[in-house]
């Protein structure tokens, strides 16, 4: 690209508001983030409402701050990015409607963008000559992928979990070990102090053939150990570190599987999960014993925000596929295989 | 009506779907009845206004908006839409009761006031409130509330002679049952952008404009019942 583009990304898929300025020759201008996890801590998980609320609360500042940040007016955006699915869709809803009535009163492009194609593109933001085919593990709260990328916009699916993303098996997880709410974090924290030997927990799925996954039987062993070791704090950290390990183990396992399969070296990780340190590091030793490669967003950038938007809207500029046009577009199922590159410019 | 500044308006907070234009003396409207797919048509329904006054967005003096209460998602895309075309060009927002607009808008339809504004909330309440309506004011007799219709009639007891009943809360029977004979309800209206607009516009002469802490959606019911 020879031209300059600077891009808003508004991200507003689940529970953070999330809004970015990134310009393609200077990077990123600004960056902010509003995390809405104090709203649903008291219920110990995401209200879909709750979330759209607040979204609503924020937007507006949010977006003029980082304009701020940015020293950059309105009218000197050249398009606005926006969070177009897949997600809650009452969340989704009100970042789209925002965006667009914002690209439209400024008359430029409105894209719409795929939450989990930006979480895949994130780590290009910092590593610039770093491009496709790659292969990458998604992990978040709402999904488990691994996923061969050829190029930007073509992608198919190598393995997926048949059940709990593999977040949700840690929040649920942390639940039963009555950890606080966002239990993911505290889990991972609790489990530094235990011993992953002393439970034995199954590796599901590794006996089969393919990179699916399947976390839900973790989390169930996880309560049954619970259930018969209360009141026990030792107990608890040894078991959140069985469970962290278990999943690691089997995520590690199936990376490798789906960059053996696809013939690629390169792992691309993203998504909350992908912050866990335990995961980091494994994956990193495993990889690098083989001569291959793994690649991450900063930890800031692995969870939910408006700078992969931003970015990936800049790789999207000229595509006429995201141009929303007067259709404000949201979409809660998504699915990224239905993607395509964008089209080269005319 | 010469000194009409350019505003627009939308509501969204029912099935209704609508936008309105004040601008050069004249005030234009789109409306639509589309469930669910507000977000399909609003922005076609505003550019058509403003490209019909041959005005662009840059050159609105405001933004008004129904915020509810009415359906939670409906009222979040035109604060949302609201919001962004704000922002885009600094321009202050005029937030007016969806109620309140039904009100009006009963009112223009048929002078008779007081208006019991009343919207089908589901789960068997209702949003409500009262209004006592002139050409030159529109004051509120009871706030906006939400209740069980048998709530809204208790207070009712010795209803004043002469008021009028509006909005989608009338089609529910125990409401129907307590109008009484006589009394004038349309239960097919809704709020538009036009009667937001006409409201808004009062706020705007006189200065009364909302930041964007004060231009929120009122719900009225939180989404978690204990």
């Amino acid at each position: 690209m020879t031209q300059t583009a600077r891009v808003l990304g508004i991200e507003t898929s689940c529970d953070e508001t999330g809004i970015a300025v990134w310009d393609s020759a200077r990077g990123l201008l600004s960056h902010k983030l509003y995390s809405q996890v104090k709203t649903h801590r008291q219920y110990g998980g995401v209200v879909p409402e709750l979330a759209s609320r607040d979204h609503v609360r924020r937007l507006p500042q949010l977006t003029v701050d980082a304009l701020e940040e940015a020293g950059c007016l309105p009218t000197e955006l050249d398009a606005i990015a926006y969070t177009a699915g897949p997600g809650l869709i009452g969340a989704l809803m009100s970042g789209a409607s925002f965006a667009c009535a914002m690209a439209y009163a400024l008359d430029r492009p409105a894209l719409a963008i795929h939450h989990m194609e930006a979480h895949l593109l994130a780590p290009l933001m910092d590593n610039p000559d770093f491009s496709p085919p790659f292969a990458a593990l998604l992990v978040s709260g709402g999904h488990s992928l691994l996923m061969q990328v050829d190029r930007i916009g073509q992608y198919t699916c190598l393995g997926q979990s048949i059940d709990d993303a593999v977040g949700e098996a840690f929040d649920k997880t942390a639940r039963i070990l009555d950890l606080p709410y966002p239990g993911g974090p505290a889990l991972a924290k609790l489990a530094e102090r235990g011993d992953p030997e002393r439970f034995h927990f199954p590796r599901p799925m590794l006996d089969r053939e393919g990179c699916d996954m399947s976390f839900s039987g973790l989390k169930t062993h996880a309560r049954r150990l619970a259930e018969a070791h209360p009141e026990d704090a030792q107990a608890a950290a040894d078991i959140a570190a069985g469970f962290q390990e278990a999943v690691v183990d089997v995520l590690v396992a199936k990376s490798q599987r789906a960059l053996a399969q696809s013939g690629l070296d390169h792992l691309v990780v993203a998504g909350g999960v992908g912050a866990n340190r335990r995961l980091r590091s494994r994956l990193a030793q495993a990889l690098e014993e083989n001569g291959q490669q793994v690649l991450w967003p900063p930890p800031e950038y692995c969870t939910d925000n408006g700078a992969m938007i931003a970015f990936a809207g800049s790789l999207r500029l000229r595509d006429p596929a995201a141009l929303s046009g007067l259709e404000i577009r949201s979409r809660a199922r998504w699915p990224l295989e239905e993607l395509a590159s964008p089209s080269p410019l005319a | 009506m010469k000194d009409v500044p350019a505003v627009l308006a939308l509501e969204t907070s029912t099935e209704v779907c609508s936008a309105a234009l004040a601008a050069g003396g004249r005030i234009g409207e789109r409306t639509l009845t589309v469930p669910r797919e507000h977000t399909r048509h609003i922005l076609g329904q505003v550019d058509e206004l403003l490209g019909e006054a041959g005005l662009a967005a840059a050159d609105l003096e405001a933004v008004a908006f129904g915020r509810g209460p009415g359906t939670f998602t409906g009222v979040r895309v035109a604060t949302a839409l609201a919001q962004g075309l704000a922002v885009a060009h600094g321009l202050p927002l005029l937030p007016v009761s969806s109620l309140a607009a039904l009100a009006w808008r009963a009112w223009r339809e048929h002078p008779v006031s007081p208006v019991l504004a009343v919207m089908d909330a589901r789960l068997e309440e209702v949003y409500w409130a009262m209004f006592e309506i002139g050409a030159e004011e529109v004051s509120v007799l009871h706030p906006e509330s939400l209740s069980m219709p048998a709530e809204l009639l208790a207070q009712l007891s010795s209803p004043p002679g002469g008021w009028q009943g509006a909005g989608s809360g009338w089609a529910l029977p125990e409401m129907r049952a307590g109008a009484g004979p006589g009394t004038m309800v349309d239960s097919g209206l809704r709020p538009d952008a036009r009667s937001v607009l006409e409201l808004a516009l009062r706020d705007f002469r006189a200065g009364r404009v909302a930041d964007f802490e004060q231009a929120q959606p009122t719900y009225l019911r939180h989404p978690v019942r204990s």
